[in-house]
């Protein structure tokens, strides 16, 4: 009888699970869990270890970041619904970590509860600006030890659910305005501050230049945007929209809609799009895309209903981010989607540089902020 | 430096430059902790030396929210971890023998996998023996090669790779299986 020797090697090219299983890839495979792929290898995944507790007020973290202030000090900082608060040096003192001492320091309290939605979170020239659908755009420069509401109308105060910066201006999405003790959501409207980050508000009877912008000619609500080069992205559950910085009058921002059909190419899921350098992912009702200035791709091919299904099992939220290093040791540049199902978190990553899907899980553990690569010392 | 008892309700910021613990100024649970902005100094932070990949979270059984590090210098994971090769069919209506599987991995330190067959005999799904292989130990990050001897007779032979929680990080580079492809019968 002959012989025969099959051979499996990488690179690996992940979940496949668009053809019968008999006929995908030899590289492919129709069932990981929680074995990563990179550089031809197959390797069991990270450990995920507990490293510290969380800031003490009991809510959820929602925000996580590391920004550099004005003297160069590194501030790494975790957001609640109740305050913001940073890393203590101490925590990379000696036996800091073992002796289960809590190193989150009270920078603010916020003077209401803000909501469950994940932070917003924008670094701009020394200080982080972050709404997370409160009716507040919170800053803090990392020196003052006051956190400000920049968020102001003349007739009262705004936030929103996304926040950008795009040709010197803070952009919110999807936002969230308090007049008059009123309150009005606004989840077709982009509203801009005026050039200046560090003084403005977003006040145009008082802000030349601030102004906003319904997208009401759109099917859809913004559930997301983002900047690529000089051009924003925003985001709806069926479709894309773009907006144009004008060197004219009048508005600040042109903004046309790539398409506006009531089922079409859109973010469809709000926490799954995630940005790093020229490019941006999200998760379309049928498939992920990848979108950059010159082109747009469909993404998950083989993974798309394994990622599906986990996303229509979810119980919490599925929520993404762009990794690029795990390490400065590990270039390890991914695509992280996480989906809360039950008291576990079901982890996809796609290895941007080879293209494949892997899935991960994490028994009773899950996450309530995006992971983000911050300092701890 | 010193460091004082455990303190879950936060500490106080250190002074400038940052090189102490404190004693604590927290509050009850559910309630914002006090603060003491005196003690929030202009240049508090830190260095910017250490990076993790952090995340936070929950569990049903612990009160408190944890941080996370998902740790890229330690891949023992903490979970059972399984990879699926793809379904072989050698040719319709014939049943393959597998003879050796042979693996060639990366020496990141020791680590206890298992490996078996999931396939069909007269329609009927099977499993072969499960064989469990220890490999490494060295930590050289070097390649070297292990084999398991695993001999069953499926049509569309499948070979899966299991290793359970805590079993030691594992590193694949390649699979080799020795078949013999077996006789035709046609129904």
């Amino acid at each position: 009888m002959p012989q025969i020797e099959l051979t499996y090697k990488g690179l690996w090219k992940g979940v496949d699970t668009s053809l019968p299983e008999t006929d995908i890839d030899p590289a492919a495979s129709p069932f990981i869990n929680n074995f990563i792929l990179r550089k031809g290898e197959i390797r069991t995944r990270f450990a995920c270890k507990n490293i510290c507790l969380a800031p003490p007020d009991q809510t959820p973290v929602l925000g996580l970041t590391s920004f550099v202030d004005a003297n160069n000090l590194v501030h790494t900082v975790a957001i609640t619904q109740l305050g913001v608060y940073q890393l203590s040096y101490a925590f990379s003192g000696p036996n800091y970590k073992s002796s289960g001492r809590n190193p989150w320091l009270v920078v603010f309290n916020f003077p209401s509860t803000q909501t469950t939605i994940p932070y917003s979170i924008g670094n701009f020239q020394g200080s982080i600006f972050f709404t997370n659908g409160s009716p507040n755009v919170w800053k803090w420069n990392g020196i003052s030890n006051v956190v400000t509401n920049v968020g102001i109308l003349s007739t009262g105060t705004c936030g929103a659910s996304y926040l950008m910066e795009l040709a010197g201006r803070i952009v919110l999405a999807s936002t969230i305005e308090v007049a008059a003790g009123v309150i009005t959501i606004n989840p077709f409207r982009v509203r801009w501050s005026a050039v200046n980050l560090a003084s403005t508000t977003f006040d145009p009877a008082t802000n030349i230049g601030a102004g906003f912008n319904d997208e009401l000619d759109c099917p859809d609500t913004i559930t997301g945007i983002l900047p690529i080069g000089r051009t924003g992205y925003v985001f709806r559950s069926n479709g894309i929209t773009e907006m144009l910085p004008t060197s004219g009058q009048g508005l600040a921002f042109d903004f046309n809609h790539l398409w506006a059909s009531d089922r079409g190419i859109g973010n469809a899921y709000p926490q799954t799009l995630a940005g790093f350098g020229p490019l941006g992912i999200f998760g379309s009702g049928e498939a992920f895309y990848k979108i950059t200035p010159n082109s747009f791709d469909d993404i998950s091919k083989g993974a798309t209903d394994e990622i599906l299904t986990d996303i229509f099992n979810r119980t919490g939220s599925a929520s993404s981010t762009i990794l690029p290093y795990f390490s400065t040791k590990y270039p390890y540049t991914v695509y992280m989607l996480n989906i809360q199902i039950g008291n576990d978190t079901v982890q996809w990553i796609h290895d941007l540089k080879e293209g494949s899907w892997t899935r991960n899980t994490f028994k009773d553990k899950f996450f309530t902020c995006k992971p983000k690569y911050v300092f701890i010392s | 430096m010193s460091f004082g008892p455990p303190n879950l309700d936060g500490d106080i910021n250190p002074p400038s430059g940052g090189t102490g613990g404190g004693s604590g100024t927290g509050s009850g649970p559910g309630s914002n902790p006090t603060i003491d902005l005196s003690n929030i100094t202009s240049t508090g932070g830190l260095d910017g030396i250490d990076g993790v990949v952090l995340v936070f979270g929950k569990t049903e059984f612990f009160p408190l929210a944890i941080g996370w590090q998902f740790d890229s210098e330690d891949f023992n994971c903490e979970e059972d971890a399984e990879y699926h090769f793809k379904v072989e069919e050698i040719q319709p209506y014939t049943q393959p023998t597998v003879d050796k599987v042979i693996f060639r991995y990366r020496d990141i330190g020791q680590a206890t996998f298992s490996c078996f067959f999931a396939g069909n005999v007269l329609s009927d799904s099977k499993i072969s023996k499960i064989v469990t292989i220890v490999v490494g130990g060295k930590n050289d990050k070097k390649i070297y090669t292990a084999t398991a001897d695993l001999t069953c007779t499926f049509e569309a032979p499948q070979l899966i790779v299991t290793r359970n929680a805590f079993d030691g990080p594992l590193s694949l580079i390649k699979v080799l299986v020795e078949i013999e492809q077996g006789d035709r019968t046609l129904p």
